[in-house]
């Protein structure tokens, strides 16, 4: 095969990354920061692919999450005094059972109607930390200071991204071998026909809570892995429109494949922070825009891009 | 009954109206085209910010600004389905398909507004008085009245094109089957044009509605919607009087939330409620059961 080699110069450019820009920019640690910000948004990328690509459901609601683990490690780290790993485990089952119970009410539901309720999810999640202000700061936000690791203290932005280019890695490397196993094979059997799926034996409800509680801890896992690194929760960072930011990216890369959603999210955040200093509203016509060009003229997503267009080119040899 | 009871009622009511105004044309394309618009209520917005700059216009009288807004809506409708729908559909598009293309609409619609009027909140010139009517002990606005009136009026006008004109015929033979219709000799491209004009139409009426209770904002159709579309959902989707039924009932809830629980929380005690009644009810309150032939 061909593909090992970019899989290894991907992982060397991702592992040398900080000493790049070290040696390139060193007065600078904005780079490093936007790589963090594009592994942990791969997470919640790959989680929401899995749910949408792999088993056919649609999540609005993926910044309630993203906020859940957030908050939790946030609340755990600066008023409880918990290390990061543990407190990213709390936040990782905390996620889980909330995914499982929402995905519970999937299975009665008409794919139309599931998206309210995530939307309805994502939409109760800042009204409730603005509810319960004593633990979340409201408002005012919540500010995380004094994250350790195993016992030491994590200070810099370049060991911020070692961290999380771990656990993200991690979790893609689940990803994949978890569409490769029985139970991934299973989503995929439930998306294509529910009936089919059914007369073999598979257990549509637990399925599909299975698939919503793994896209919920990939949300929870990757807001708690950012907390730290931000220094500081809003309520109204996590709104619908953060939600539909995931979903553009799960979009135009093209749910049906992890490396697309990834790509995906590498495209939305590069672009985001090239049009930060764009006039209001232009970053929105953007996205708007080139997800309406992804569906019609690439609905597979940017994944699909090279097999269009070899085919493009194999039309115009006259094959 | 205590007044405030009875006031807090009549107040869910009108919101349930604009509820039921936003989410009417959307549920009338849903039907004939099965697209589900998710950018009805950004087209409201938009249309809102050009009756916004009409109203601004000293030569413009009022009645010919809410008249051009109107025609304005209809035109933006007449738009989205020649420029994007027409072309999915040819190409046998899904439901999901339709849903992603609003939706890139839906972000694409709020920047154009927050480019051109910018993102702040701008307060919009009044159309209805704020003046009260006190009926008893009951202090009942003015707004909230004309709203439910507009509502009634428009609802009426609605049952009366679907039943009697032939072009409400034709939207119904639509929706039954795609197919039959076509083979009867119904013109599917310009009943659908038509039904796209009229919804957006009407989501121009229901925007003019939503901006008298909140401020002029590129965001402000965003929690009308969700509610919106909360209540036709819980009302069942495939039926007009459900659709009624169900907003109404999600603006009464979350007036009495509002009132005797917490403000912060009406949003997460309303999609709690409607959540349950879903799972118990999964069509909606008034909605076909469906049944899938293997």
């Amino acid at each position: 095969m061909k593909k090992w080699w970019w899989k290894i110069a991907l992982a060397l450019l991702l592992l040398s990354w900080p000493l790049l820009t070290m040696i390139l920019m060193p007065d600078k640690t904005y780079y490093d920061y936007v790589a963090s910000l594009v592994l942990a948004n791969v997470c919640i990328a790959v989680g929401l692919g899995i749910l949408m690509g792999y088993t056919g459901l649609v999540s609005l609601g993926q910044a309630g999450f993203v906020a859940m683990g957030a908050y939790t490690v946030g609340i755990l780290i600066s008023k409880a005094g918990f290390d990061l790993l543990s407190a990213l485990l709390v936040a990782a089952i905390l996620c889980a059972l909330t995914g499982f119970t929402l995905g519970l009410t999937a299975v009665r539901l008409k794919s139309t109607y599931l998206v309210l309720v995530t939307l309805g999810f994502g939409a109760s999640i800042p009204h409730l930390l603005v509810y319960f202000h004593d633990l979340t700061g409201g408002h005012n936000g919540l500010q995380v200071a004094g994250a350790t690791l195993l016992g030491l203290p994590i200070t810099s932005g370049k060991q911020f991204y070692y961290i999380i280019l771990g656990v993200v890695s991690l979790l893609v490397w689940c990803a994949f071998n978890l569409t490769r196993s029985k139970k991934g094979r299973t989503f995929r059997a439930v998306r294509d026909s529910e009936i089919a799926a059914q007369s073999l034996g598979i257990n549509l409800m637990v399925t599909r809570a299975t698939a919503f509680a793994v896209s919920a801890v990939y949300a929870g896992v990757a807001g708690g892995l950012l907390a730290p690194l931000l220094g500081y929760l809003g309520a109204e960072d996590y709104n619908i429109m953060a939600s539909l930011n995931y979903l553009i990216m799960v979009i135009i890369g093209g749910a049906s494949s992890l490396w697309g959603v990834m790509l995906g999210a590498l495209f939305f955040v590069v672009a985001m922070e090239l049009f930060s200093n764009s006039p209001a509203g232009m970053t929105l016509v953007f996205f708007g825009g080139a997800v309406i060009a992804t569906m019609m003229l690439l609905p597979r997503g940017l994944a699909s891009l090279p097999a269009v267009l070899s085919k493009k080119r194999g039309a115009l040899r006259g094959r | 009954m205590r007044p405030v009871f009875i006031q807090t009622i009549v107040n869910g009511l009108a919101t349930g109206a604009i509820y039921a105004l936003t989410v009417m044309g959307l549920v009338m394309i849903y039907k004939t085209t099965h697209v589900l618009n998710f950018a009805q209520g950004e087209k409201a917005m938009l249309t809102t910010f050009i009756a916004f700059s009409l109203m601004a216009t000293p030569a413009i009288p009022l009645w010919a600004a809410v008249l051009l807004t109107l025609v304005a809506g209809a035109l933006i409708g007449t738009f989205v389905e020649l420029a994007f729908v027409r072309h999915v559909r040819a190409r046998g598009a899904t439901e999901g398909t339709y849903i992603l293309i609003m939706l890139g609409l839906f972000l694409s619609i709020q920047g154009v507004a927050g480019y051109i009027w910018g993102n702040d909140f701008k307060p919009f010139p009044r159309i209805i008085s704020a003046s009260t009517i006190k009926l008893g002990g009951v202090v009942i606005s003015l707004e909230a009245l004309s709203i439910l009136g507009v509502t009634f009026v428009l609802m009426l006008m609605l049952y009366l094109f679907f039943q009697k004109t032939r072009w409400g015929l034709a939207m119904r033979a639509l929706n039954e089957n795609l197919t039959t219709a076509l083979l009867m000799g119904v013109r599917a491209n310009r009943i659908f044009l038509i039904t796209w004009g009229i919804a957006c139409a009407m989501a121009s009426i229901a925007g003019l509605m939503v901006v008298n209770i909140t401020y002029l904002h590129p965001g402000m159709m965003l929690p009308v919607i969700l509610k919106a579309l909360a209540g036709a959902i819980l009302g069942g989707f495939d039926s007009y009087p459900g659709v009624m039924l169900g907003c109404l009932l999600v603006g009464v809830m979350e007036s009495i939330i509002g009132v005797y629980i917490s403000t912060e929380l009406k949003m997460v005690f309303a999609f709690a409620l409607i959540t349950l009644v879903l799972i118990v009810r999964p069509s909606g309150i008034m909605g076909k059961r469906e049944f899938k032939k293997v």
